[in-house]
């Protein structure tokens, strides 16, 4: 029988080795201090009563037995979020391709227009926010007064309606679509080889075929990317509606976040918290795998190709 | 030498098992430094009291004013006045799980008082009150009991308002539209009334520009409403809902009328639009409490002046509003409680309640504050004084869930508001959600 053997490492490797740990060290000490221990440490808790600040109280499943069968706010603040996921995250990626395939283009003073595009998703959100609040105050607001003046049509209540609240915040989410989802998109259309561009179009192919059958093919791994953190941040949807309607009228904009920090902040139970920001954690995985799931039917990477002959 | 490797797996695990224990250590509370005792004891002669208060400007470098002359007056006690910049509700519940919340904090009794008792986070007054021979009968009812928690003293009031108990208006407004001004005998059916003509299209392209009233969307300023009607939400101890009797349910009608029938104000009009439309002139009338005076004496506009006169009266007679304070309890971690009690006498005394209007636009609760003849005829907090003396202490639940249940509240509210329930509706839902929460048992003591 023939033994693997593996070459001793040296000294210098392993000098090597511990200056490459040292140097890590700090990030690896931050994200678990920071992030995983106290990941692990709620997740403790999440089988918990623990009315901060007194004592945890072991409680076995009971926190998630209430959110799935005793807590009506869980249900609402979870269709809601889906509500919100379902639309923004979509219409947010077509938007943000519109404007990256547009600042794409040779226009003049283009460097402009793309600083102009970006200029909303660094203004801070409570800001956009009171902005928004303003401009669509169904009474006085810009848009209402606009829509009476130009058709006599009286607006809608916007973040006043249980109805619109949903599709306010969708649009509050769009203003901001030239923003790094734009730049992300913009950088991978970019390294789309032009000459496969001028390749189709030798052979007739006018723009939507080539857009069809070029560009998304091109980048949807991009694409991938963008849906995939979309949607996470899709789901934590959270300081706009805070420093707004506060998840109103009537529960209309009460997302998931709002509800887990009113648990964990208002009402003081850590523990109830925890179990809700596990299941949170549990859903958006869940809907990661899915998306990873049926990725391989329209994601297309560099390199790769259907029925590979060798 | 030997040298041992260190694998990427050991490396993991033992990163991963320090990151734990030091998150599992930060949760449990600090320990006193080593040596604190015995410099307490080297330094018997001076306790020195912390205190901790919001980032409100005027309010805060007022209190470190206080604290100055209360430090010069009492050389055994010695104040400290900190601010939390930020976050005060979360940062405070940190100090105390950390054993840094100092001895007293400034709190209001509208925010609820029993989900600190119920927690045993604050430290009984009445033996102190007995102690020092304290005369608790200076203060007004409402206001003092409000800082009672099943009928224990937790607090003194310091300063504070009847709730949003006044009727402040624009004569000008009122003059323009041909309207009588409002008096002291009007009845909610009188304003509703006259904000009905003084709601205008003032530019003709037939839409509103100009309204009538405007009153807060939220619970506490509904409160006004629901006692001018003879209705409030809990019982005497707090253990029964009372949204679906007939008093709660005719103030919340009166709100919706107010939004969907007369249209006198835009509908769940937050504190922007109200600053909004009077500084622009194009607000009648706002029902509100005794800061407002002095905010609306920054934003009214040229050409245009305010009045006020008490809240109207319900259909028994009566004037809405709750007993709300701002309070400075101690915590019951406490080392010095005597001695921070006697802070906290200081700044609930006459001369700091009758200066405090001056300084932070609220006066102190004492009736004797408002005999004082810089108040007795001051036209902007007498009209707040009548009504202060016939409020009820803000509703508090008896097992300590005073959030859950103005989180539970407000959204019901807001379908009232918005039309999506009819106020009787609304106010048997809002009995059946709040009675729910009532039913719940205590947050354990500590």
């Amino acid at each position: 029988m023939r033994m693997l053997s593996f070459p001793k490492r040296g000294r210098v490797a392993r000098v090597e080795e511990f200056w490459g740990y040292l140097l890590i060290s700090p990030w690896v000490l931050g994200f678990i201090l920071f992030t995983a221990g106290p990941m692990l440490v709620s997740l403790y808790f999440s089988f918990t009563e623990y009315a901060f600040p007194l004592n945890p109280r072991w409680l076995g499943l009971a926190n998630y037995i209430r959110a799935f069968a005793r807590d009506e706010l869980f249900g609402i603040s979870l269709w809601n979020t889906l509500y919100y996921v379902g639309l923004a995250v979509p219409l947010g990626i077509a938007l943000s391709l519109v404007l990256a395939l547009l600042l794409d283009r040779r226009l003049p003073g283009r460097a402009v227009w793309r600083t102009i595009y970006y200029l909303p998703s660094i203004v801070p959100v409570v800001s956009a926010t009171f902005l928004f609040l303003y401009i669509f105050q169904p009474d006085y607001g810009l848009i209402n007064g606009w829509l009476w003046k130009l058709f006599e049509v009286e607006g809608p209540g916007w973040f006043n309606s249980r109805v619109w609240v949903k599709p306010t915040f969708i649009l509050l989410a769009l203003w901001s679509a030239g923003g790094p989802t734009m730049i992300i998109l913009l950088a991978g259309l970019q390294n789309i080889p032009g000459e496969m561009y001028d390749a189709a179009e030798v052979d007739g192919a006018g723009r939507w075929r080539r857009f069809q059958h070029i560009t998304l093919p091109l980048l949807s791994p991009t694409l991938f990317f963008v849906l995939i953190t979309g949607l996470i941040a899709a789901f934590k949807i959270f300081g706009a509606v805070y420093v707004s309607t506060q998840g109103g009228p009537f529960y209309g904009s009460y997302f998931y976040v709002l509800h887990l920090f009113t648990q964990a902040f208002s009402h003081w139970q850590l523990g109830y918290a925890s179990a809700l920001a596990w299941i949170l954690f549990v859903i958006v995985l869940v809907f990661t795998l899915i998306q990873f799931r049926f990725s391989g039917g329209w994601v297309h990477y560099e390199g790769e190709t259907e029925n590979r002959v060798d | 030498m030997h040298v041992k490797n260190l694998s990427r797996r050991q490396f993991l695990v033992g990163a991963i098992g320090s990151g734990v224990a030091v998150a599992l250590a930060s949760c449990v509370p600090a320990a006193p430094a080593a040596g604190e005792d015995a410099a307490a004891g080297a330094a018997q002669e001076v306790v020195e009291v912390l205190m901790f208060d919001r980032n409100v400007v005027q309010d805060l470098e007022y209190r470190k004013e206080l604290a100055e002359r209360f430090n010069a007056e009492r050389g055994d006690i010695q104040v400290t006045v900190d601010v939390i910049p930020q976050g005060y509700d979360q940062t405070i519940m940190a100090r105390i799980a950390g054993g840094t919340a100092g001895d007293t904090f400034r709190h209001a009794s509208h925010f609820g008082m029993s989900k600190f008792t119920t927690r045993g986070l604050l430290q009984e007054l009445d033996e102190y009150v007995s102690l020092d021979d304290y005369d608790l009968s200076v203060f007004i009812e409402g206001p003092l009991n409000s800082n009672r928690v099943n009928g224990k003293l937790y607090a003194l009031p310091v300063n504070g308002h009847a709730g949003h108990a006044g009727l402040y208006f624009a004569p000008e407004i009122f003059a323009d539209a041909g309207v009588d001004l409002p008096t002291e005998d009007w009845t909610y059916d009188d304003l509703r009334e006259a904000t009905a003509k003084l709601t205008r299209d003032l530019d003709g392209d037939g839409k509103t520009d100009s309204w009538g009233i405007w009153f807060g969307a939220w619970y506490q300023a509904n409160l006004t409403l629901v006692s001018a009607h003879d209705g409030w939400p809990l019982n005497e101890d707090g253990t029964k809902s009372t949204w679906a009797e007939p008093g709660p349910i005719a103030g919340m009608q009166w709100i919706q009328d107010m939004y969907h029938e007369v249209k006198a104000l835009p509908v769940m009009a937050d504190g922007a639009s109200r600053q909004q439309l009077w500084s622009s002139g194009k607000l009648a009338t706002v029902l509100s409490g005794v800061w407002e005076g002095a905010y609306l004496g920054d934003i009214t506009p040229e050409g245009l002046t305010f009045s006020l006169v008490p809240g109207p009266k319900g259909p028994t007679g009566k004037r809405g509003g709750f007993a709300g304070c701002n309070n400075f309890p101690i915590w019951s971690s406490s080392e010095h409680p005597y001695e921070t009690f006697q802070w906290i006498k200081y700044l609930s005394s006459r001369e700091v309640g009758v200066e405090g209007i001056g300084r932070i636009g609220e006066p102190g609760l004492r009736y004797d504050v408002f005999e004082d003849p810089a108040v007795a005829n001051d036209p902007l907090i007498i009209p707040h004084f009548r009504v202060l003396q016939d409020v009820k202490p803000f509703p508090a639940p008896h097992n300590g869930r005073d959030s859950e249940v103005i989180q539970a509240t407000a959204p019901l509210l807001e379908g009232i508001y918005v039309n999506e329930l009819s106020a009787e509706e609304g106010c048997q839902r809002l009995q059946e959600a709040i009675q729910e929460i009532l039913d719940m048992p205590p947050v354990e003591a500590a």
